[in-house]
């Protein structure tokens, strides 16, 4: 089965779990920026969960060249006719997956079909693409998950308290930041309280998805999947894994707040 | 000391021994996925939220020996015609040509690897290049670009922005590629030929 691309509008990639174990060599995991969203997209056609599907930052119109069953997390599964067009928006939302049953066909680099654009690892979906299944399949899904769910983000402050002045954590968890469009997969800005540093200058270290990094404007950066390695902005917190997924599903324009989580009391929260 | 790095990553103080070892080392560590070795920190990447206590493990890292492993040699071919060349030689009151023959005639040493895929901090750069990085970094440097920094030398894998200032370009090849990943790796010697 192949569906060819008519628009794809913001960044439309490949996304699996990513590939981790490179980061030695200055490559983060990458992989979907809405993990749980991937999931339960590849779970609405019995996909593995993991398994290679369509990101969707944006807007995705797509054609089926043969008829098919959509089954989506917002109606009621249905047929689309042979050569209608799908439209894929991931607003209301940030990100939207389509999976294909069988999984998007796509080269595995490194070991994943994510796309990884710093690294020019694969490349972003443009109009005219044709997309096929791995497998035999007339089922595509289309998942996203809500992020209006579980309240706050929880964050584990530090580690680099020097960099910042006394009061910095108490600013960020003082009010709503919102999810500014100059946003990406390597790095969420947001806008909101200004997060005061201390006179410590910039230190190139090693950083980790979730990671709030403040620059001297004080407006924070939380890392996504492709980040850099090592970066010099200090981290006034991080957000706990189990968090990541509601954090990055905060639509664009979207407001989060933060408060203080606890290692090993941060399980996934719903 | 050792620092979270949020609930599945550890922070500490890179220990004395040579980066390749201690790579090594760590990523042997259990439930370990990931490792970054900055100029001065090590960062270990856990698939779940680490449980015991690594710091016996840590310390012992400072074990390790500092005799660098056997790396590979690399000898990439450039053409010195950056566009900060003139202001180098002016600042380190060389003349271009004595900038060439410094930097050329030298052999790096792989000190850490980040910030972008396959871009690898070398160490081993005449004291007298040595100059702070631009104060106004460019919003583009080429890939391929040949940069100086403070005592570091380094080669652009990608197009990116960047704050070292371009004495030239490596012309046989890119630094990361799919099929291979980072070109240079820790214990990896290089030299820079015309």
């Amino acid at each position: 089965m192949s569906l060819v691309v008519v628009r794809a509008l913001g960044l439309v990639t490949v996304q699996d779990a990513g590939r981790a174990g490179h980061m030695h060599e200055g490559l983060a995991p990458g992989g979907a920026l809405v993990r749980a969203a991937l999931v339960s997209a590849n779970r609405a056609v019995g996909n593995a969960d993991d398994a290679p599907a369509i990101e969707v930052l944006g807007r995705l119109i797509i054609r089926a060249e043969i008829a098919i069953e959509i089954a989506t997390d917002r109606m009621p599964r249905r047929v689309l006719a042979r050569d209608a067009e799908l439209v894929i928006e991931s607003e209301p939302h940030r990100a939207t997956y389509l999976a294909l049953r069988g999984g998007v066909d796509a080269p595995r680099i490194l070991g994943s079909a994510s796309t990884h654009v710093a690294a020019q690892l694969g490349r972003a979906l443009v109009a005219g693409q044709r997309v096929s299944s791995a497998g035999a399949p007339e089922r595509v899904g289309v998942a996203s998950i809500a992020a209006n769910r579980g309240g706050a983000i929880r964050v584990l402050p530090g580690p680099d308290a020097y960099a910042f002045a006394p009061d910095a954590l108490a600013a960020l968890l003082s009010a709503p930041y919102r999810v500014s469009p100059q946003s990406d997969r390597v790095g969420t800005r947001l806008v909101g309280p200004v997060i005061a540093r201390s006179s410590a200058p910039d230190r190139s270290r090693p950083t980790v998805a979730g990671a709030i990094e403040v620059p001297r404007d004080g407006q924070p950066i939380v890392l996504g999947p492709e980040h850099p390695t090592t970066g010099g902005y200090p981290i006034v917190g991080v957000i706990c894994a189990a968090d990541l997924d509601r954090f990055f599903a905060i639509r664009i324009g979207g407001d989060v707040s933060f408060e203080v989580g606890h290692v090993a009391t941060s399980r996934a929260r719903s | 000391m050792t620092e979270r790095l949020g609930d599945r990553a550890l922070r500490f103080a890179r220990p004395h021994a040579a980066p390749a070892r201690i790579l090594e080392a760590v990523k042997a560590w259990p439930g370990v996925v990931d490792a970054v070795i900055a100029a001065h920190d090590v960062a270990v990447y856990f698939a779940n939220e680490p449980r015991d206590d690594y710091d016996a493990r840590i310390a012992e890292l400072a074990t390790l020996p500092i005799e660098p492993v056997e790396g590979r040699e690399h000898v990439f071919r450039v053409v010195y015609d950056g566009e900060d060349l003139p202001a180098v030689a002016a600042a380190t009151r060389l003349t271009i040509a004595e900038v060439i023959a410094a930097h050329a005639a030298r052999t790096y040493d792989v000190a850490s690897i980040g910030f972008l895929p396959g871009f690898a901090y070398l160490d081993g750069l005449d004291e007298r290049l040595a100059l702070p990085r631009r104060e106004t970094p460019r919003t583009r440097v080429p890939a391929g670009a040949l940069a100086i920094a403070e005592l570091q030398t380094a080669v652009y894998p990608f197009a990116s922005p960047g704050g070292w200032h371009l004495i030239g370009r490596v012309i046989d090849g890119p630094m990361f590629t799919p099929e291979h990943g980072a070109r240079l790796a820790f214990g990896d010697r290089v030299r820079f030929v015309t």
